[in-house]
C-alpha cells in the first residue's frame, strides 16, 4: 500500500512543523463567504416524432457512451381489472421471458452479448420498457427492445414460474413491517381501487396469458406510448433508428378514464393497528387525503410548508424524533399527488416502547405549526435553499430532465412546469406557507397506521384516547 | 444541453481487430499532499455547477477494540453533531444551500462526503475541516448520548425489524472467529454501542482522525488553483499526529470443513447461504470470481438459475457474489427454497453445479458474455461526480494508485476460462451453510 512508504517521513516531525507554536483558531468560526455563483442552464430536450405518431424526446449527454431509451406507457396498474390485480405488472414482467425467436434465456443472452440492459415494468400509474446500452451497440440493441415489446410470446411455463414467484413474494411481503406498512396504508389512503388495490394469491391464479396478450394489446399501443433517449446519442442519429422499428407498430389507442375518485377521510383521527408481535420497532405512517393538486393556486405553498415540517433531515419532525429524542433512525414527511388529489404522510420507525409517544409528538408538532410554533422566515429559506441549491446536480444525467417531462404527460401538468419550477418555490412566501398548513394539514381526520407489536405497545396507545381499528395485514378489518 | 466542453472521464476505444477490441478508461486528475500529510485528489467535471468533496479516513469497524463494536460507526454519526467553530447541527448550514450530505462506515474505511454548488466549496472544506481538526471541543455526553439511541434504532431498522436481517451478524461470526477484525459487523451489539464513553470517542478521534490518516477527493465544477488555495487555507494548517496503523493485512482465515448453521426467524421462506472465504479486494482471484458470480447467477441464461429455478424449480431464485474487502473477502451463494421443496435438495444442486464446473469448467462464450458487460458496468458506475470522487479515493486508499481505474477494467478484461478454473479451488470444502427457517407463528395477525 502506498501509505506505507508515503506518510513515515512526517513521524520524524513529531506533530508536523506548524504544530509547534499554539495556534490561533478564531478565524475558523467565520463560515465563509461563497465564491460567484456559476451558471446553471437547465438542459434542453429536442423532439421529433415518429411516422405513426409517437413523439421522441431527446437529451444529449456526452460523457459516458452509453445511450437510455424508454418507452414509456400512460398506462398501469390503475387500467386492469380490480379482479386481476396484478396483471399489468406480470404482463410486462412477462415480455422479457420470450419473443420473437428469444426465449427467456435467449433474451438474457442476446443483452449480454450487446452489453444491453432491457427492463420491463408496470406501476400504479405508467408502464415502460427501458434499455441501457453501450452506444456503440444502439442499433442491434433496439432490434432487441423492439422485439420485446412487439413480439412478445407470453408462454404458459413462464407464467406458471413467474406465478410462483409473485406468490412467494407475497408472503415475504407479509413479514416485512415496511411492506404491510406500505400495503395497508393504500388501502386506508385509495380505497379498494387503484393503489389501494391488493394484490392476493387468488388475483394472480385467476390471470391467464389470454388476459396478458389482451392487456398488452389494449394498453400498450403506440398512441399511448412515448420514447424518451438520453445520452451519447442525437435526435438526428436516433430518429431513424427509431423510426425503422416502431413506425410500422399499430394499435388502437387506449381511451380508458383515469382514475380520480379519492377515498375520504376519516371523520375523527383514528389509530388503525397491525400487530407484528415481537417486532422491535413501531412502523408509523400518520397521513390524510389533501383537495388540492399541483395544479391548485396553493400547491408550493402546501409543497414548502412540508418542506418545513419533515421534508428533508433538517426539518422540524427529524430534528425532534431523532435529533432530541432518539426514538429513531428517521422521520420525513411528503406531499405528493398522483392521477388523483394530493396525499400528506409523514413516515418513520421508532423504538417499539416509545411508539404512543412518538405519535403524540407528530401530532403536537402538526398542531403547534399551526397554533404556538408557526414556521420562520428561516425555515423557508432553509427550504428554499435546500431544494434550489441542489437542483444542477439532479439534471447531470440525462435522466432527471426525461422523468420529469414524462411525469408533465402522464399527469397533465402545465408545460412550463419544468422551466418554472425554480420562480415557484421563490415565490412562496411565509404567509403563503402558513395558509396552505392552516387549511391543508390539520390533526382532525388524521389516520395513524402502526404495525408494531400489540402486546407491549397497546396499552400506551389506548391512553392517547383515540379511536383505535384493529386491522390484518392486508388492512382487513378484524 | 449539458456542457460538452470539458469531459471528465476520457475515454478511448482501441480497435486491435474486430474479435479483441481493448477498451480503455481513464479519469483525469491530480493529486499531491498537504505538508500534514493529507491527501489531495482534484478532477475537473464541468457538466453541471456543482462539486462533490469526500473524504476517507483510514480506519473502519475492523480496526474497533474489543468491547466496542459498533463504534467506528457511532463515531461517523457524531461527526455530524458540530465542532468547535460550527458547533450545531451539521446538516443546518450544509442543507440550506443546497448540499447532498452523508456518510459512511464498512469494516475498512469511513468516508464523508457533500456535494454543493460550486460556489459554496470554500463552506464544504471549511466544514470538513473543522471536524477533522476540532471535533472534541464541541463534544458532549447529550450528544453522545442521543446518537447511541440513534444508531441502537438504525440497528433495529436495518437488521432486527427486516425478514433475514440478521443474516450478515451469523454470515460474519462464523466466517471470522472471535478476535478476528471482521468477526462482528459493522453496526455493532447493543451493548457495546451503549457502552461507549466521551473517553472513548477522544481516543479514537485522536488515534484515527488526522490529516495524515485521510484522503481528500474533490471532484465536479471548480477552479483547480482556487481549490489548491482553500484546501490549504482550511487543512493545512491541522496538525500532523502520530502515523496511524489500520490493520491492513492478517494471517488468512481457514476454514478446513463445512460449517452448518440452522437459525429460525421471523421470516416467510427457508433460505440458504453458502459462504467461503476467497482473496482479498484488487488480489488474484478476485476479478475471476466475480465473473463466476456473473457465470452463475446473471440473467436467465445463467447456470444457477438454469439448474434450481427453470429446470427443478427447487428454487425461487439463486445468486451469487463476492463481498469484497481489504483483509479477505468472501464468496456468497444464495437461494430461496420454493415451496415445499427441501433446502438440503438446494444446496445439492448448487453442489452439482460447481462440481460440473470444476470438472469441466467454463465456456469462452460464457467469459466472453461477461466481459463485455464489465466494460459498461464501469461507465454505469462513474456517471456522477459522487461516485467518481469516490472512486479516486477508493482506489487511491485501497491501492495506493490514484489511477487505478484503467489497470482495474484490464484485470477484468483479462479473466479467462483457465483463471476461472484455478479460482474456482477457493470454493472448497471448508465453507459456512447458513439456512434461516420461518418459525411457527411469524406472520402478523
Amino acid at each position: 500500500m502506498r501509505t506505507s512508504y508515503l506518510l513515515p517521513f512526517l513521524m520524524a516531525f513529531g506533530c508536523g512543523p506548524k504544530s509547534t507554536a499554539p495556534t490561533d483558531t478564531s478565524w475558523r468560526a467565520t463560515q465563509p463567504a461563497p465564491l460567484p455563483p456559476r451558471a446553471f442552464n437547465l438542459p434542453e430536450a429536442q423532439s421529433g416524432q415518429l411516422s405513426n405518431g409517437i413523439a421522441v424526446f431527446v437529451v444529449e449527454n456526452h460523457e459516458m457512451p452509453l445511450v437510455n431509451v424508454r418507452v414509456a406507457f400512460d398506462q398501469g396498474g390503475w387500467a386492469e381489472d380490480p379482479a386481476h390485480t396484478g396483471l399489468a405488472s406480470v404482463t410486462l414482467d412477462m415480455l422479457n421471458e420470450g419473443a420473437g425467436d428469444y426465449d427467456a434465456a435467449g433474451i438474457s443472452k442476446a443483452q449480454k452479448a450487446l452489453a444491453a440492459n432491457i427492463s420491463c415494468g408496470a406501476g400504479d400509474d405508467t408502464s415502460s420498457v427501458s434499455l441501457d446500452v453501450l452506444a456503440k451497440n444502439l442499433a442491434p440493441a433496439l432490434d432487441l427492445l423492439a422485439t420485446v415489446l412487439l413480439q412478445p410470446t407470453f408462454e404458459q411455463d413462464d407464467w406458471d414460474l413467474m406465478m410462483m414467484d409473485r406468490i412467494a413474494s407475497l408472503a415475504s411481503a407479509r413479514n416485512n413491517p415496511r411492506s404491510i406498512a406500505a400495503r395497508v396504508a393504500g388501502k386506508l389512503q385509495y380505497g379498494d381501487a387503484y393503489k389501494g388495490l391488493i394484490r392476493t394469491e387468488e388475483a394472480y391464479e385467476s390471470v391467464s396469458t389470454d388476459m396478458m396478450r389482451t392487456w398488452w394489446s389494449t394498453h400498450l399501443s403506440p398512441g399511448n406510448a412515448r420514447i424518451y433517449v438520453g445520452g451519447d446519442t442525437n435526435l438526428e442519429t436516433v430518429l431513424p433508428l427509431l423510426e425503422a422499428r416502431f413506425s410500422t407498430w399499430t394499435g388502437e389507442t387506449s381511451t380508458q378514464s383515469k382514475p380520480s375518485d379519492v377515498a375520504a377521510n376519516v371523520s375523527e383521527t383514528t389509530i388503525f393497528l397491525v400487530d407484528k408481535p415481537g417486532a422491535p420497532q413501531s412502523v408509523l405512517k400518520v397521513f390524510r387525503r389533501l383537495d388540492i393538486t399541483p395544479s391548485s393556486p396553493d400547491w408550493f405553498d402546501a409543497y414548502m410548508a412540508n418542506m418545513m415540517f419533515g421534508g428533508m433531515f433538517s426539518a422540524r419532525i427529524n430534528l425532534n424524533l431523532r435529533e432530541d429524542k432518539g426514538w429513531t433512525y428517521g422521520a420525513r414527511s411528503s406531499i405528493r399527488s398522483d392521477y388523483t388529489q394530493g396525499l400528506w404522510s409523514t413516515s418513520t420507525s421508532v423504538k417499539t416502547d416509545t411508539t404512543a409517544d412518538a405519535i403524540s409528538e407528530i401530532l403536537r408538532e402538526v398542531a403547534e405549526a399551526k397554533t404556538t410554533r408557526n414556521f420562520s422566515e428561516s425555515e423557508l429559506t432553509n427550504a428554499a435553499g435546500y431544494l434550489l441549491g441542489s437542483r444542477p446536480v439532479r439534471y447531470e444525467n440525462a435522466g432527471t430532465l426525461l422523468s420529469e417531462l414524462q411525469s408533465n404527460w402522464v399527469y397533465d401538468r402545465p408545460e412550463n412546469w419544468i422551466t418554472s419550477y425554480a420562480d415557484n418555490i421563490r415565490a412562496v412566501t411565509l404567509e403563503g406557507a402558513q395558509a396552505a398548513w392552516n387549511e391543508h394539514i390539520n390533526t382532525a381526520e388524521m389516520s395513524i397506521l402502526v404495525v408494531g407489536d400489540k402486546a407491549t405497545i397497546i396499552e400506551g396507545l389506548e391512553a392517547l384516547d383515540l379511536p383505535i381499528t384493529h386491522l390484518d395485514f392486508n388492512g382487513a378489518a378484524k | 444541453m449539458l456542457s460538452h466542453a470539458l469531459m471528465a472521464l476520457s475515454l478511448t476505444a482501441f480497435a486491435g481487430d474486430d474479435t479483441a477490441e481493448t477498451p480503455s478508461i481513464s479519469i483525469p486528475f491530480e493529486e499531491y499532499d498537504l505538508d500534514n500529510g493529507m491527501h489531495v485528489i482534484l478532477s475537473e467535471d464541468h457538466s453541471v455547477p456543482f462539486v462533490q468533496v469526500n473524504i476517507w479516513y483510514r480506519v473502519g469497524a475492523k480496526d474497533e477494540i474489543d468491547g466496542r463494536s459498533g463504534f467506528a460507526h457511532l463515531f461517523e454519526h457524531l461527526m455530524f453533531q458540530g465542532s468547535q467553530h460550527m458547533d450545531g447541527e451539521y446538516f443546518g448550514p450544509l442543507q440550506r444551500i443546497g448540499a447532498m450530505i452523508n456518510g459512511t462506515t464498512n469494516m475498512d474505511r469511513t468516508n464523508y462526503f457533500e456535494g454543493v454548488p460550486s460556489e459554496q466549496l470554500p463552506l464544504a472544506l471549511w466544514i470538513e475541516a473543522d471536524r477533522m481538526g476540532f471535533l472534541l471541543p464541541a463534544l458532549t455526553q447529550e450528544k453522545l448520548d442521543n446518537q447511541k439511541l440513534v444508531v441502537r434504532n438504525e440497528r433495529r431498522q436495518s437488521y432486527e425489524n427486516r425478514p433475514y436481517g440478521m443474516t450478515w451478524w451469523w454470515l460474519f461470526e462464523n466466517l471470522y472467529p472471535q478476535g478476528h477484525p471482521y468477526h462482528i459487523p459493522t453496526i455493532g451489539k447493543h451493548e457495546d454501542i451503549d457502552a461507549a464513553s466521551l473517553e472513548d470517542v477522544k481516543a479514537f478521534f485522536t488515534q484515527w482522525y488526522l490529516p495524515n490518516n485521510a484522503s481528500l477527493s474533490i471532484s465536479g465544477d471548480f477552479d483547480p488553483a482556487e481549490a489548491k488555495a482553500l484546501t490549504e487555507k482550511y487543512f493545512g494548517s491541522l496538525a500532523a499526529g502520530p502515523q496511524p496503523s489500520p490493520i491492513l493485512d492478517i494471517a488468512p482465515t481457514v476454514l478446513t470443513e463445512e460449517k452448518v448453521i440452522r437459525k429460525t426467524d421471523d421470516v416467510p421462506h427457508h433460505k440458504v447461504w453458502l459462504a467461503w472465504h476467497s482473496p482479498a479486494v484488487y488480489k488474484t482471484g478476485d476479478a475471476d470470481l466475480d465473473t463466476l458470480s456473473s457465470i452463475l447467477t446473471a440473467g436467465k441464461d445463467s447456470r444457477l438459475y438454469r439448474a434450481l429455478v427453470e429446470e427443478t424449480q427447487l428454487a425461487q431464485d439463486v445468486e451469487a457474489y463476492q463481498v469484497s474487502m481489504l483483509l479477505g473477502s468472501f464468496y456468497v451463494i444464495e437461494a430461496t427454497a420454493s415451496e415445499g421443496k427441501n433446502p438440503d435438495d438446494v444446496v445439492a444442486a448448487i453442489d452439482k453445479v460447481i462440481a460440473d464446473l470444476k470438472a469441466e469448467g467454463v465456456t469462452e462464450e460464457e467469459v466472453g458474455l461477461a466481459k463485455t458487460n464489465w466494460e459498461a458496468s464501469f461507465y454505469r458506475r462513474m456517471r456522477t461526480i459522487s461516485s467518481k470522487a469516490n472512486q479516486l479515493n477508493q482506489y487511491h486508499v485501497q491501492t495506493g494508485n490514484t489511477d487505478f481505474i484503467a489497470t482495474d477494467l484490464a484485470r477484468f478484461m483479462s479473466v479467462s476460462p483457465q483463471g476461472i478454473s484455478a479460482a474456482l479451488k477457493h470454493l472448497g470444502e471448508g465453507r459456512i451453510q447458513l439456512h434461516i427457517g420461518p418459525q411457527a407463528t411469524t406472520e402478523a395477525k
